[in-house]
């Protein structure tokens, strides 16, 4: 599985329905370890939407989503006229783990507004961790001796301490370990939305999801956001960016997605995509774009 | 869960689409006309289920007043839904839904002076006992009286519900120096507790 041809996540023939609207009609990706991609389009051709069923807060009408050779979503597309399957959820314990290893970074920030900047990264490491332990816990206890290694189990308080590091030192990456007690709501949009970046990195995830991270800005705290997804990308982290920012893909990206019409239109580097881009549709939008 | 739902369906349908004193009598009537059961306990049985059906659609109304965002970060995180409602969610909409709770409460303080139609004494029977006599105006010294009880012990509600409200105010905008420092010392302690408990694992570990 840590072949490096191999690639982290392959998406098949992926397609989305919102009642008789069709948004995504046929999308095939593979993501290889370390990419770094750029999803670009007009409004409403079905970008937000690719990237919320990448990690399934929307459910995928039809198409195949595999992570790392295992299978998480598969449902074949119905015949021409023949109603289509409703998909079987996804058992939530599957689903979690999954996710888990998938980071998401929202338009809207979406930082918890009851919990502190500190707490807000530390959550979901601490209350997961906990989680992970009792479940190891129960299985050596019901399970066969020797099968999980005693040693291997945190105990509350490492984790929470792991937590703690964890987080203290994220906030120090991005200068804001003054804000640590605030609360989301006296933070400006950039602010905030570095540390829902950094909550998500507080997860280790294997890859990153933007969602138009910097839409919701105003235009002076869009730089600071776009050098920490920078950083990010320079570190190796795997991304896949829905952006506006056209600049930002150019310089980042190693592979850009052009979508419309639910479809992907055009896909390659950067420099091809930009450059000389072959599809009229993504002509007239970089036009109308870039000016 | 279409069971589940049409349960609750029915039960908010019926409940808030009857007065209470109907509900009230035919509880004390049919369905539990049992010989020897106490009539304060149909009476509380049946102010229970009554305010339970209003109190339902305020939760409703404040848990889908949170941000559906709040919850996609916390299951984009991996955490459940259970996990995400109880520690992001609720949090968030007990804010909103105290005011409305508050509400019903002091509502339900006051409707219980129907419980006469059962023959029960309550404060507002007592005060008309106590007034009875042949001219009308024998009634108006006892139910001033009533009224005032009345006012005092929802006024004592009043005020605890405002105190319960500022309690939960906290995660609101912080512009205050005060509680600023507040925040910033009970994070602290936090902290400080994670690095006791981790140092006093070690401790026993090494022993």
């Amino acid at each position: 599985m840590s072949e490096k041809h191999e690639s982290m996540i392959e998406v098949t023939d992926l397609y989305k329905n919102f009642g008789h609207n069709q948004v995504l009609r046929g999308v095939d990706v593979s993501i290889h370890s370390g990419e770094k991609i750029a999803v670009i389009g007009p409004s409403g051709s079905g970008k937000s939407t690719f990237l919320r069923c990448l990690n399934l807060l929307e459910q995928p009408t039809a198409g195949t989503i595999c992570f790392e050779g295992e299978e998480i979503f598969s449902v074949p597309l119905a015949e021409e006229g023949a109603k289509q399957r409703r998909p079987q959820p996804i058992p939530s314990r599957k689903l979690n783990a999954y996710r888990q290893q998938m980071g998401m970074v929202f338009q809207h920030f979406n930082l918890f507004n009851n919990l502190t900047v500190l707490e807000n990264i530390m959550f979901a490491p601490i209350k997961l961790g906990k989680q992970a332990m009792h479940r190891a816990k129960r299985r050596q206890f019901f399970g066969k001796k020797g099968e999980v290694d005693t040693e291997e189990i945190k105990s509350v308080a490492q984790i929470e301490k792991e937590a703690k590091d964890q987080a203290l030192s994220l906030l120090e990456r991005i200068g804001l370990a003054d804000k640590a007690s605030a609360y989301p709501s006296t933070l400006s949009g950039g602010q905030r939305q570095r540390i829902a970046i950094v909550r998500a990195l507080a997860m280790n995830p294997k890859v990153m999801l933007f969602d138009e991270p910097t839409s919701a800005l105003d235009p002076e705290m869009v730089g600071e956001v776009l050098a920490l997804i920078k950083e990010l990308a320079d570190d190796g982290m795997t991304m896949v960016i829905v952006t506006h920012e056209m600049g930002f893909a150019r310089e980042v990206a190693t592979r850009v997605l052009f979508m419309d019409g639910g479809k992907i239109q055009e896909e390659g580097p950067p420099e091809k995509v930009f450059g000389a881009p072959e599809n009229a549709r993504l002509r007239d939008f970089l036009s109308k774009v870039l000016q | 869960m279409v069971v589940p739902n049409f349960i609750c369906d029915v039960y908010l349908t019926v409940i808030r689409g009857t007065p209470v004193a109907v509900q009230l009598f035919i509880m004390y009537s049919a369905i539990l006309a049992i010989r020897g059961f106490p009539l304060e306990l149909t009476a509380v049985l049946t102010f229970g289920i009554n305010s339970g059906a209003y109190v339902a659609e305020s939760l409703r109304g404040g848990l889908q007043s949170v941000d559906i965002g709040q919850t996609e970060a916390a299951r984009s995180l991996g955490l459940g839904e259970g996990q995400a409602m109880l520690h992001i969610v609720i949090p968030q909409a007990i804010k909103s839904v105290i005011p409305a709770i508050g509400n019903e409460l002091i509502a339900l303080l006051k409707e219980t002076s129907i419980v006469c139609m059962l023959g029960i004494t309550d404060l507002t029977y007592a005060a008309q006992i106590i007034g009875a006599g042949n001219k009308m105006a024998t009634y108006l010294a006892p139910m001033i009286v009533a009224a005032l009880f009345y006012l005092a012990v929802v006024y004592l509600l009043v005020l605890i519900i405002r105190f319960i409200e500022k309690k939960f105010k906290q995660s609101e905008q912080h512009i205050d120096e005060k509680k600023m420092e507040k925040s910033r010392r009970r994070m602290e302690k936090r902290l400080q507790m994670i690095d006791e408990r981790y140092e006093k694992f070690m401790a026993q570990k090494e022993t």
